[in-house]
């Protein structure tokens, strides 16, 4: 990613936050703590045309000239992002690619509903269309 | 009097004893269905399945008296006579049947009536009708509790008025509308009156004669029956009034090649094969709930929902949407600082099974609670397990999301 990450983690610490996750409940727990990691999108981009159509809860995406905002009023959402922008950060060219095996090596894949894929596949197709 | 701890009603429901570690709280969406209507479905196709209505063979004769009995069967349960019961596939499917064919009923600047709490398939039907017909639809305001504001209808109900369109129960908060109030209030200007039932047939006792409305409608999925099948009731000059929107077989009488004539009711609404074994289901079903005393059967689930709503009362993350006056089947909440959506995804992982969004009625939810909420609906096989069950993962969430 060319723009300032809204993110201070990378991949790999990521990773190593879930690596001694056993219950699937450390692993939500890991990523609720993800959540608090995003920082917040300024109130202002928050407009009816940056939410991203598809997703069950509210997702925005906005981009000015320095950063790609990202940013939902769901907390598991919120996590799920900022496992999004480690991989874009990591491996621009085919993140989306890389988001799903991340989600499997952390053990997360399986715990995500239909619909839910469905709406993160909507924010891939959004980041895409930004080019 | 049953226990709230053991229901006698859930060993016949087969998904839920192979499945015992989910607690099933979702069944304003659509319920669980018991043995004797799997079996009866079962039965028939096994037993030899004809079309009805067409062919003398014994398969053919065997369906058309197994519909036609299912029809008096459903009539009976709602307090009406068969030829007033019309079969769809569906509470949305009647309502289009309702919206087509009172079409010719609406000028210019009438009014159609509905309610701010209606489910969207009581809602679009008649938005859409409003727009063909250049009329006006308006809704009946709730209060800040969720009950109707009853005087602003009365205030504002006039003779422009031709269609009363609303829910018995609704099934975003539960509430009870005052149906009776309003068939009187909408007769008197002259206006026919429409109840979506969807909500309401598992939970009350429902006699079409008593809420005094010209139609009434529900689907077999929310009563124990199967997907695919629902009626719709009118009365004999109100059945009259439609035109029929589907055309085809079975509801003609006589056709030609420039021109037919309607069949007589209720076939004149039924064009195209129909659902036979849907019905033959959902009579089994309303056979099975008629081997118990419907006070007790009724009572259990009042019994169950008191329970939980005192405990989600009680509980501090706990945030009601809607506080009506009279509910029954449901309990729509939040929990405090969560997102609905972030709860969904948690009460599964607990395998406790509820419903979050907008409940299908999105202009209820932008005023009681834009961001969704969560939905505990109780069927009759539930216990008090079931609501402590998802109690303790109210409190699992709640330790997660505080950290």
């Amino acid at each position: 990613m060319n723009k300032t990450p809204q993110i201070e983690l990378n991949l790999a610490q990521i990773e190593q936050n879930f690596a001694h996750c056993q219950a699937w409940e450390e692993r939500y727990r890991q990523l609720l703590l993800l959540a608090k990691q995003l920082q917040a999108m300024p109130e202002q981009y928050k407009q009816p045309q940056s939410l991203v159509q598809g997703c069950e809860s509210e997702v925005w995406l906005h981009q000015d000239a320095q950063q790609l905002y990202l940013d939902s009023n769901a907390r598991i959402i919120k996590g799920l992002i900022v496992i999004v922008l480690a991989c874009y950060q990591a491996q621009p060219q085919h993140p989306q690619r890389l988001f799903e095996q991340t989600l499997d090596s952390l053990g997360l894949a399986h715990h995500l509903s239909e619909s839910r894929n469905n709406g993160i596949r909507a924010i891939w197709q959004e980041i895409e269309q930004l080019g | 009097m049953t226990s709230l701890k053991h229901t006698p009603y859930r060993q016949y429901f087969p998904s839920l004893t192979t499945n015992n570690q989910l607690a099933y709280l979702d069944s304003a969406a659509s319920t669980q269905v018991p043995e004797a209507v799997l079996s009866a479905m079962d039965k028939y196709y096994r037993q030899g399945h004809g079309n009805v209505h067409r062919a003398s063979h014994s398969f053919a004769r065997l369906a058309t008296n197994a519909f036609e009995s299912a029809r008096k069967s459903i009539a009976q349960f709602i307090g009406a006579e068969s030829q007033n019961i019309i079969w769809t596939s569906g509470s949305t499917q009647a309502c289009n049947i309702l919206a087509r064919g009172l079409a010719q009923q609406l000028n210019q600047g009438d009014e159609i009536w509905i309610s701010e709490l209606e489910h969207h398939s009581n809602l679009v039907p008649w938005q859409q009708l409003a727009q063909q017909q250049k009329a006006k639809l308006r809704a009946i305001p709730i209060l800040e509790n969720g009950d109707l504001n009853l005087a602003y209808f009365r205030e504002n109900l006039s003779d422009k008025c031709k269609i009363v369109a609303v829910s018995q129960v609704s099934n975003a908060i539960g509430s009870i509308q005052p149906v009776p109030e309003i068939s009187r209030l909408a007769h008197q200007v002259g206006a026919k009156v429409v109840v979506d039932g969807a909500q309401a047939v598992a939970h009350l006792s429902v006699d079409v004669q008593r809420l005094g409305c010209d139609y009434y409608y529900f689907s077999g999925h929310k009563l124990y029956g199967p997907t695919g099948i629902g009626v719709l009731y009118g009365t004999e000059s109100a059945l009259e009034l439609l035109e029929p929107s589907n055309f085809g077989g079975e509801m003609i009488s006589k056709v030609a090649i420039e021109q037919s004539q309607w069949n007589s009711l209720p076939y004149r609404l039924e064009a195209g094969t129909p659902n036979i074994v849907g019905a033959i289901g959902l009579a089994a079903a309303i056979e099975f709930l008629s081997q118990f005393p419907s006070q007790q059967r009724l009572q259990h689930e009042r019994d169950l929902l008191a329970y939980a709503l005192r405990k989600l009362q009680q509980h501090p993350a706990v945030e009601l949407v809607g506080q009506p006056m009279m509910r029954t089947g449901l309990i729509a909440f939040n929990l405090r600082g969560i997102h609905p959506q972030d709860a969904a995804t948690l009460f599964d992982q607990y395998n406790v099974a509820v419903r979050c969004g907008h409940h299908c009625a999105m202009p209820l939810g932008n005023k009681l609670s834009p961001q969704g909420s969560i939905r505990l609906s109780l069927g009759l096989y539930n216990d008090q397990q079931d609501i402590d069950q998802a109690l303790e993962a109210i409190d699992k969430i709640m330790e997660l999301f505080d950290e």
